[in-house]
């Protein structure tokens, strides 16, 4: 099958100041990539050069085999939808009224119609937010933000998702239903890129970890594969420990250092 | 949208009620039997100085407020309006100018008009390159950008104002008043060619705006090509503030108390926010306007002194009510 990113020695620069090298990485359809890394390594920008937000300074970007800077914005909108991680709302929004902005690929009647409020049903059915739909987003907790902000991007169809530190404000419940739920998205051919802070969630149901570190991959590969104490602490930067649970490999910070 | 209808309907029915109503009411009783005589005192101070007044009240109402209620969208802020960004004064600025230079001398508008579009654009060019200079651009950077806009305006008018000759001095300062006139019928045509079709533009593009107004990147992210969508908003914003104001001068916050209320009542969703709040924007300023003429009635006050009576103090309670919400 072919991938649906081919990214090819990707770069971007801004303000003189290298963002992204030499990036070379393929995903495909079906598989939870999560992209990891220390503050300012990259990792947002990476994703919104997936997204098309960013442009590339060299190389090429491909979706579909396709450069993404000759992509619309509506048709792209169509086959990627990105989660950012907050969004401020000015105005007192409803979030059935958020949720149905993610149609706006797929409207060309000024009203919606009735498969634009059958796709925003399942979106907020499958993230949980029913309950919420009268509700000002403006007065949500974090938690139930992300939860509709993802059922917004979900509304689109897309077939690729990509979430920025989704699942940094939500509860462990919410943090573990997110997951199942971009899984499940997985096995019915979505391509997810997820970027996050936490290895333990990217352990336990990342298909593939792409691990950035200024800017540049220091390495990609399955959760097991990348779990070596010495790889992680080059890239974080601290003493951290690999511990193996249920054949995954959660990390947790070496003990017996009290200066961390 | 269940509301729709209903809420559109309303506002039609007070856009229609305040045409029928204000140039009923004034110091000189109307006798509706007269109305139809066209040589009778009643049928002429109805058809020539009531109602294209009462018309002229409405579409710069109507134009005030849905410009308000657009740069409120693009700018993120419920307190971005033609006048608080110094559109307003942009275009009074472009008016001086022309009537100090003479091109507003017959009795043409044309020059008035150009020059008037041209001030409302350049300010607003300003504007957003403030804004779009920076990630993330605070509401009070915005006023404070306003005010030192409406500053230097008002410094070059008062200095064009100090060395023109005293008939255009004095053509300068009554145009600064800022009121709504008994018109020409043609100057009124006119002013419909720019108002309306620049209002059916704003509306149609009604979902663009309630992507803007959350965020740009999110708007992108939906697939809207955001760019250009922008460039359409400010022309057409430039349009309807620059036009009105070249007609009637500076009136202030007629973009913010209507824009305000409706979305506090009706929600933000731009498809029926903008309709609704050019119906009632146009029926608010033409009942301002009529109080204004009614109120110390011979005597008349601009229509500009009721909104920004009414106006100043509503700013203040938003930006009151907004500081206590973030405590």
């Amino acid at each position: 099958m072919k991938p649906v990113y081919q990214l090819r020695q990707a770069s971007v620069v801004k303000n003189a100041q290298p963002l992204l090298e030499n990036i070379d990485l393929e995903l495909s359809a079906g598989e939870l990539v999560v992209i990891l890394g220390p503050n300012g390594a990259g990792k947002s920008t990476l994703l919104r050069v997936l997204a098309g937000l960013e442009q590339l300074s060299a190389g090429a970007a491909l979706l579909s085999s396709e450069p993404i800077a000759a992509i619309s914005r509506r048709t792209m909108a169509r086959q990627v939808a990105m989660v950012e991680p907050t969004v401020a709302l000015p105005f007192g929004y409803s979030v059935e009224q958020v949720v149905m902005m993610g149609r706006a690929p797929h409207m060309d009647a000024w009203f919606e119609g009735s498969e634009d409020w059958a796709q925003v049903e399942a979106a907020m059915r499958v993230m949980d937010c029913e309950n919420l739909r009268n509700r000002d987003f403006r007065n949500l907790s974090s938690g139930e933000m992300q939860r509709v902000l993802v059922a917004s991007a979900l509304a689109q169809q897309p077939c690729v998702l990509l979430l920025d530190e989704s699942a940094a404000f939500l509860d462990v419940r919410h943090q573990m239903e997110l997951f199942e739920a971009l899984h499940r998205l997985t096995s019915q051919g979505y391509l997810v890129v997820a970027v996050t802070h936490d290895w333990n969630l990217a352990a336990r149901w990342a298909s593939r970890i792409v691990l950035l570190k200024s800017g540049r991959i220091a390495a990609v590969g399955s959760p097991t594969e990348l779990a070596s104490a010495p790889l992680l602490n080059e890239v974080f930067g601290v003493p951290l420990e690999v511990l193996e649970i249920k054949g995954r490999p959660p990390i947790v910070l070496q003990p017996g250092d009290p200066a961390r | 949208m269940i509301r729709f209808w209903p809420v559109l309907l309303l506002s039609c029915a007070a856009a229609l009620l305040a045409l029928i109503l204000c140039p009923l009411i004034g110091p000189t009783p109307m006798d509706l039997s007269k109305l139809a005589e066209p040589e009778s005192l009643e049928s002429r101070l109805f058809w020539l100085a009531r109602l294209p007044r009462v018309i002229l009240a409405l579409l710069a109402g109507g134009a005030l407020a849905s410009a308000g209620v657009l740069f409120q969208a693009l700018m993120r802020d419920a307190l971005a309006t033609p006048d608080t960004l110094g559109v307003s004064s942009g275009a009074s600025l472009g008016a001086v100018v022309a009537i100090c230079f003479g091109w507003a001398d017959s009795a043409r508008l044309g020059g008035l008009w150009v020059a008037s579009l041209l001030g409302a654009g350049l300010v607003l060019l300003i504007v957003v390159a403030l804004s779009s200079s920076g990630r993330n651009v605070s509401s009070f950077t915005l006023l404070l950008a306003g005010i030192t806009i409406n500053s230097m305006c008002v410094a070059v008018m008062l200095f064009l104002q100090s060395v023109t000759s005293l008939g255009r001095s004095l053509a300068i300062t009554r145009w600064l008043m800022g009121g709504v006139d008994s018109v020409e019928y043609s100057t009124l045509a006119l002013l419909c060619l720019f108002v309306l079709p620049a209002a059916v533009v704003l509306i149609w593009r009604s979902k663009d705006w309630n992507l803007l107004a959350v965020g740009q990147s999110w708007a992108s992210a939906k697939g809207l090509d955001t760019r250009s969508s922008l460039r359409l908003g400010y022309a057409v914003g430039s349009i309807l503030a620059g036009s009105v104001t070249a007609i009637t001068g500076p009136i202030g916050f007629a973009g913010l108390i209507v824009p305000h209320t409706l979305r506090m009542l009706i929600g933000p969703d731009h498809r029926l926010l903008l309709p609704a709040s050019f119906l009632i924007g146009g029926a608010f300023l033409a009942a301002c306007d009529t109080i204004g003429r009614t109120i110390f009635a011979p005597a008349e006050l601009p229509v500009g002194v009721i909104t920004a009576l009414l106006g100043g103090p509503f700013f203040l309670w938003i930006l009151t009510s907004r500081a206590t919400m973030k405590n």
